[in-house]
């Protein structure tokens, strides 16, 4: 057990950062986006991304990707948090291999998806409701021509950029379904908008669209979303690690520079002391993301308690840690102009994402206390 | 020590919550509410309506044209207020700030210029303290404004000026005595936001709002009847201003309403899911903000009646305010923060003050989240904003145990 980089994994985070470096500026060296104005402020580089190979990080060396682990993953992860970086990489390259993995779809799908032709994006969570993942009102009708789908799905990630959706859906009979979609099917209304942190999402309506394909159903299905969910939550936790590390940096730098009471505000020993408590729930965060990380091999109850009590953890002490970087940047760190606020805003963004803190606690909960509740404790 | 209530107090609790409803724009109650920004328009009308009653500056003496009221009817009208949605205009730079420096320091023919028109709303003012070389170190601010002949030529820069974007006028602090000690060379004046030389930049704050601004001042020229008292004793004067700081900016009747807000979140099913309520996990943490809320309400009566009284002014009285602060901003967030999480993703969409999404119309959003994200995001600033958690922490340790070795 390491839990050190090793080489490869160095010269993985030192590429990432690289790239990240040159193709996502913080602010204020990006137009920033206004609410009030349409269009978007940061350009894509998901062709970049696939020319240098990372989308098929996820996917099988014997099926054209680098087949590469979960450690790998968070590495990468880490550094686009670092730098901000505004890609469906989790939906994208991580999320969508995981359903389309040993599938007649996934064998048809997965070479585009790597090569950055075909952008593949989960839409699981619905409106009128926190989650529900595993309950979707979507509803899958089955007719000669195959089966239809109709209902709607909210926030998807970069959905506009979408060619393909991956959706949840229940049949007639209330079984669960896992399926694909083309954005461009008939039945396929999609409003883009932005997220409050300005991040492109968009809603997915669907009036008796066709249905690319059958992933799976029943149990199949159930266990490919809780594991979607083990890993999304492994994956945030990872990123906001990574943006945990950028802010922490940033502050320090500032500290130094800036001058109040004719001497560099690091001189103040209530301010060291606030980043020394930083440091020390950065680096337990870690811990939080090393165990979630180890908990995705184990898989079953012991996955569900290492990942989601990992977020839970982790997502704490984001907001903590990316809120104290504001306060100690004082006003400076309230604008949108200056980059550290805009960790506090993602902190946030990935903690709602697929199961907030109060639904991981929940998850948890049921992996670990089930005989407990079962009984009527 | 008696802390029952007055029972005269009923009556004049009545009067006021008559007059919100009666009076309260409803759309302008909506956005309070719901935590999103007043507009110019809100906060003009507003003061136009409350000016009309004659209550836009509870705190005012009556001579000048407040109310009359005790500290404790002050208190009442502000909880009603909180309760009812209206913007709290009495705390703005004008009735707050450049109205009892006025009164109190200011010449007649000042006070008879610029008085009423901050009753009625008809100027409106803006705070000219802050520089981004001068936060926490205001005393060393660098904005100058030079004698020359009949007027002062003012250059420099002020940040953080809320409401600078609309305002006719700037209580100004500048250096008008650069060869003094720092605190010894300011002074207040009065400037004209529409005199040339003055630039107003708009800054984009991470509540997606625009409230405060850049204000660059490039040799602009002021008239030396608009200084305010003494030169030299601007320092003397924003201490004043602290020191007799009414409110505590621990804004606790508004978190309490927000509580009641997140109190109706938590028992709204939504959907199929079950009511939060339901989870002693949410319970829990809305009981443990409800008992510190109340407690902080008694706090905050003392700290308001207080002042005015023998202890205003001292320095356990300087010390409390601070405390408020602090522990206020604190409470501010967390609830803020608590009913964020009570939504769940439903706060995540950019919602305008109007509760559509600006950017997707016909959008699967929830109209009752709007403003929630704007609220929480603002009150981050909590411990930032009118001197800094580690500045009020200093002032503590200063007034209360700085002569404690001797």
């Amino acid at each position: 057990m390491i839990f050190d980089l090793d080489d490869d994994q160095e010269a993985i985070r030192d590429s990432i950062a690289r790239f990240v470096a040159e193709h996502y500026p913080l602010p204020p060296a990006y137009a920033l986006p206004s609410h009030s104005l349409p269009g978007h402020a940061r350009a894509s580089h998901w062709a970049a991304l696939a020319d240098l190979g990372w989308l098929g990080v996820a996917v099988a060396q014997t099926k054209g990707g680098l087949g590469m682990t979960v450690e790998d993953w968070a590495v990468i992860v880490a550094e686009l948090g670092r730098g901000l970086a505004d890609e469906p990489f989790l939906s994208t390259a991580l999320l969508a291999p995981l359903f389309l993995t040993d599938s007649n779809e996934g064998d048809a799908v997965l070479p585009d998806l790597v090569a950055g032709r075909c952008r593949v994006v989960p839409a699981l969570l619905e409106p009128g409701r926190r989650y529900g993942f595993f309950d979707p009102a979507t509803r899958a009708v089955e007719g000669p021509g195959g089966i239809t789908l109709s209902g709607i799905k909210t926030q998807v990630d970069h959905g506009a950029e979408a060619d393909i959706f991956l959706l949840s859906a229940r049949d007639a009979t209330g079984k669960l379904l896992l399926l694909t979609v083309d954005a461009r099917a008939p039945g396929v209304t999609l409003t883009p908008y932005r997220s409050y942190e300005g991040r492109k999402i968009a809603d997915l309506r669907l009036d008796d669209a066709p249905a690319r394909a059958l992933l799976c159903e029943g149990e199949s299905a159930h266990d490919a979303i809780d594991r979607a969910i083990s890993l999304a939550a492994t994956m945030q936790a990872a990123e906001a690690v990574g943006g945990m590390e950028a802010a922490i940096d940033l502050t320090a730098r500032f500290l130094w520079d800036r001058n109040q009471f004719n001497q560099p505000l690091a001189r103040f020993q209530a301010l060291q002391h606030r980043m020394a408590d930083l440091f020390v729930d950065l680096e337990v965060a870690r811990g939080h993301l090393h165990g979630a990380l180890a908990g995705l091999r184990a898989g079953g109850a012991a996955a569900v308690r290492a990942t989601s009590g990992g977020k839970v953890a982790v997502m704490r002490a984001a907001e903590r840690v990316t809120g104290e970087c504001i306060h100690l940047h004082g006003a400076m760190g309230m604008t949108l102009e200056h980059p550290v606020g805009h960790f506090y805003r993602h902190a946030i963004t990935l903690e709602k994402a697929w199961g907030d803190i109060d639904y991981h606690l929940r998850r948890y909960e049921t992996a670990a206390h089930a005989t407990m509740i079962a009984g009527g404790a | 020590m008696h802390l029952a209530l007055p029972p005269e107090l009923a009556a004049f609790r009545a009067e006021v919550r008559d007059f919100l409803a009666t009076h309260l724009p409803d759309a302008l109650a909506w956005r309070m509410r719901q935590g999103f920004h007043p507009s110019q328009e809100d906060l003009r009308q507003w003061n136009r309506i409350t000016g009309e009653k004659g209550w836009t500056a509870p705190d005012w003496p009556v001579e000048h044209g407040g109310p009359g009221w005790s500290a404790l009817q002050s208190y009442i009208y502000e909880d009603e207020c909180a309760a009812a949605g209206a913007p709290h205009i009495q705390w703005r730079a004008g009735i707050g700030l450049a109205g009892p420096v006025l009164y109190t320091f200011g010449s007649a023919a000042q006070k008879a210029r610029y008085l009423p028109p901050i009753l009625t709303g008809e100027e409106w003012w803006c705070q000219g303290f802050s520089e981004p070389g001068s936060g926490s170190d205001l005393a060393n601010l660098r904005t100058t404004a030079r004698p020359d002949g009949d007027t002062f030529i003012v250059s420099g820069q002020k940040i953080w000026t809320s409401e600078a974007e609309f305002s006719e006028l700037m209580f100004l602090l500048a250096r008008t005595e650069p060869d003094e000690k720092p605190q010894r060379g300011l002074s207040c004046l009065i400037l004209d936001m529409r005199a040339p030389g003055v630039t107003v930049r708009p800054i984009v704050t991470l509540d997606n709002s625009h409230t405060v601004n850049e204000v660059f001042l490039d040799d602009v020229r002021v008239p030396v009847e608009n200084l305010i008292g003494e030169r030299g004793a601007g320092w003397t004067y924003a201490k004043y201003l602290l020191a007799n700081e009414r409110h505590s900016n621990a804004l606790v009747q508004r978190v309490k309403r927000e509580l009641a807000r997140l109190d109706a979140a938590l028992r709204t099913p939504y959907g199929s899911d079950a009511p939060l309520i339901a989870d002693p996990r949410w319970r829990a943490r809305l009981t443990d903000l409800e008992i510190e809320v109340q407690g902080m309400e008694y706090a905050v009566m003392r700290a308001v009646i207080d002042h005015g009284n023998a202890h205003s002014g001292t320095a356990r009285n300087m010390a409390f305010t601070s405390a408020l602060k602090i522990r206020g901003g604190d409470i501010q967030r967390r609830v803020a923060n608590a009913l964020v999480d009570a939504l769940g993703p439903r706060a995540m969409v950019d919602y305008d003050d109007c509760g559509a999404a600006p950017s997707a119309p016909g959008l699967a959003g929830d109209p009752t989240a709007a403003g929630a994200m704007t609220r929480a995001m603002f009150r981050r600033a909590s411990s930032i904003y009118s001197g800094a958690d580690e500045i009020q922490r200093g002032i503590i340790w200063q007034q209360m145990f700085a002569e404690a070795g001797r």
